[in-house]
């Protein structure tokens, strides 16, 4: 039993890592912790939605269409929350409250009343052994796909152009600016990357879960435990404990049998890891 | 300048807030006794009914169900003269499945709207608004809501037309046991209190028939992830796994069962949400014949014959068994007025449903009648699902 937890707790892990690196990916290059970053995916699991079951396009080319419906999301939000009036990064973080509000609403209005839905399988239901383990296909999927979307973050911030730019801004914005660096094009890059990955998340919490407009929030949470613990500058680190949160939540979950606890276990947890880090940090510069 | 006070000052400044305070305690006052009035809410040509629900939120389809037929059921009635020629007028108001907002809805229907009685939709949220409506003294008519609590104590005003979770689930339980005989189980439960009651009934019924509980374990309404249940439920390896959530829950756990292959031995036991069709659309294409059954009161199975009356009423739509219970409910609400003829007050109708309601019966509905309990229709049949339908798995009642 304590295998198969554990092995229940990774898939969702993986999500909340997803998320925290959106959070991280945005608060390096602009400064802005963005409270609408988990239901932005959400919004974008429901374009995906419709398109399959109401417009009937194949799965590849809806995700595909939904991919781009995230990146003009992420240019539109970064257009109407720093663009149109700047101000001092927790001004616009605040401004992010105000998209999750509207992309929250818009969603209960526009799908709310006969939610919750079963999204379309991606994947066939079965599953395989691993370790003793029954680990259905949705699950491996899940944990497949968090780990490209991290690798390809990753590398696109650390072995190309753009990324070469999104580290010289989250460094120093203002000199980068004074090199030449198209501040404005990279911060543009970031939000839609952000949102994209976000979009991602979205389709793979309603694969694992459900699809609702509210079933973000309790991932949102532990992805922002995740981003903290990680310092909100590791995306490795954030996306090591997310997995890390999701085992701890499933274990609770199984053994605790209390499950309103497990967004509590998120407080707890960030908590304990911050108190830790502060100790650990204290006594590395005592010696 | 003088600090001493003036003393006419201080008096007309005491007659001014002592004014202030009567005038507004006075205009407070119809509108509190307006709640209590015989005659709020209704008139030579319209009957004001009201309805809390949780039209958003984790009910949102056996809500939209209920209300929706109930409303179509109303116009029909209205397009037919009403009742002793008034016009039935719903209003109804979303609580999103929040006991808070029930409240609010509640008090907002009373002494905004003006409402001649109130129904509802949502075990959860009725158990909130209970106490504040018995005080007004206002009917509660036949809601969409299995709580204990309607009919136990009595409440002179509350009437109920479907046996409560208890009941229904205690029933379900011995006629399984005795149909399959025995064996363990693992209870599934959401957390809120209104669920307890019938998680100790459907303990009771298990060892009553010689079997044993593995394990209770605690959900929430719309639980993000059903893996871990399904861990637990594995270990238990039951005989039967027994159900008391909503209705989607229920489907996303035996989705997540069929994926993990731990599905019961026997078969999946549940309250009345089981035979929604809710339950059908989030379990997916994977329940097979005989292995769920659903407790069913009063009603017959929403896909049998006898409910096409109120298929009809809305043609275009899959209805479900909150919508058989919402045309049901609006039928009966509808029978009682109509029974009481021109002189219609709360007291009057509340005094017939105690104990003057003679019997009624529609197609598709047990007979309802007046009873000590004020639950007008007793009985419990089972539906089980046969072929991706909903069927009735016996044509006796298990209560």
């Amino acid at each position: 039993m304590l295998a198969a937890t554990v092995v229940g707790g990774i898939s969702l892990g993986f999500l909340y890592g997803l998320v925290a690196l959106t959070l991280i990916l945005l608060v390096r290059t602009t400064g802005v912790l963005n409270f609408a970053a988990a239901d932005v995916g959400m919004f974008c699991a429901f374009i995906a939605f419709i398109a399959i079951t109401q417009f009937q396009m194949p799965v590849v080319a809806a995700i595909a269409l939904t991919a781009v419906f995230a990146a003009l999301l992420g240019a539109l939000t970064y257009g109407s929350i720093i663009l149109i009036r700047p101000a001092d990064p927790l001004m616009l973080s605040l401004r992010t409250l105000s998209i999750l509000i509207i992309v929250r609403a818009l969603a209960y209005k526009f799908w709310g009343a006969n939610s919750p839905y079963r999204f379309p399988r991606i994947v066939p239901d079965g599953g395989i052994l691993v370790l003793g383990v029954n680990m259905n296909y949705t699950q491996l999927t899940v944990i497949a796909l968090a780990l490209v979307m991290a690798l390809a973050v990753s590398w696109l911030t650390g072995a190309t152009r753009i990324g070469l730019m999104l580290r010289a801004v989250s460094s120093d914005r203002e000199t980068a600016a004074d090199l030449g660096v198209a501040v404005i094009r990279v911060d543009l890059v970031a939000w839609c990357m952000a949102t994209l990955v976000a979009g991602v998340v979205g389709i793979l919490v309603a694969q694992l879960t459900f699809l609702s407009p509210d079933m973000m929030s309790p991932v949102l949470l532990a992805g922002f435990a995740a981003a903290q613990l990680a310092d909100m500058q590791s995306m490795r680190t954030a996306l090591i404990a997310g997995v890390a949160l999701g085992i701890i939540q499933s274990l609770s979950s199984v053994y605790l049998n209390q499950p309103e606890w497990s967004q509590v276990l998120s407080f707890a947890v960030l908590a304990g890891g911050l108190l830790l880090r502060g100790q650990l940090r204290r006594r590395v510069v005592a010696t | 300048m003088s600090n001493r006070f003036d003393r006419r000052q201080v008096l007309a400044g005491a007659i001014n807030a002592g004014a202030v305070l009567l005038s507004s305690s006075m205009l407070a006052r119809p509108a509190l006794s307006q709640g209590i009035g015989p005659d709020v809410g209704i008139n030579k040509t319209s009957i004001k009914i009201g309805l809390s629900g949780g039209i958003t939120g984790p009910i949102a389809f056996a809500s939209r169900q209920f209300s929706g037929y109930m409303q179509k059921q109303f116009e029909r009635i209205n397009a037919v003269g009403g009742v002793n020629g008034r016009r039935i007028e719903l209003t109804i108001l979303d609580d999103g499945g929040k006991g808070d907002v029930a409240l609010q809805n509640a008090q907002r229907l009373l002494q905004q709207q003006q409402v001649f009685a109130m129904t509802t939709i949502g075990t959860a949220t009725t158990a909130g608004i209970l106490d504040f409506l018995t005080k007004q003294n206002v009917p509660l008519l036949f809601p969409g809501a299995y709580n204990t609590e309607l009919i136990s104590p009595v409440r002179a005003n509350t009437f109920a037309l479907y046996q409560p979770y208890e009941g229904q689930i205690g029933a379900l339980t011995k006629w399984a046991y005795g149909k399959m005989g025995p064996g363990s189980a693992v209870i599934v439960r959401a957390n809120p209190p209104s669920f307890d009651l019938s998680a100790k009934s459907s303990a009771a019924a298990v060892q009553a028939a010689g079997g044993t509980v593995a394990a209770t374990l605690n959900t929430t309404y719309n639980q993000p992830e059903w893996t871990s249940i399904v861990i637990r439920i594995k270990e238990a390896n039951p005989d039967y796994i027994i159900v008391l959530t909503t209705a989607s829950d229920m489907g996303r756990l035996w989705q997540e069962l069929t994926q993990q292959s731990a599905q019961p031995k026997k078969a999946m036991l549940g309250i009345s949400p089981l035979a929604d069709q809710a339950f059908l659309d989030t379990a997916g294409g994977n329940v097979p014949d005989d292995k769920i059954f659903a407790a069913l009161p009063a009603t017959v199975v929403q896909t049998a014959p006898e409910a096409k009356e109120a298929r009809d009423l809305m043609p275009n739509e899959k209805m479900g068994i909150f919508g058989l219970e919402g045309a049901a409910s609006a039928s009966v609400i509808a029978e009682a007025l109509r029974r009481l003829g021109d002189n219609v007050t709360r007291g009057k109708l509340i005094e017939l449903l105690s104990d003057k309601f003679e019997p009624y019966r529609l197609p598709y509905m047990d007979t309802a009648k007046s009873a000590p309990n004020h639950l007008l229709v007793q009985s419990v049949g089972v539906s089980t699902i046969k072929g991706g339908a909903f069927v009735p798995a016996t044509n006796e009642f298990v209560l």
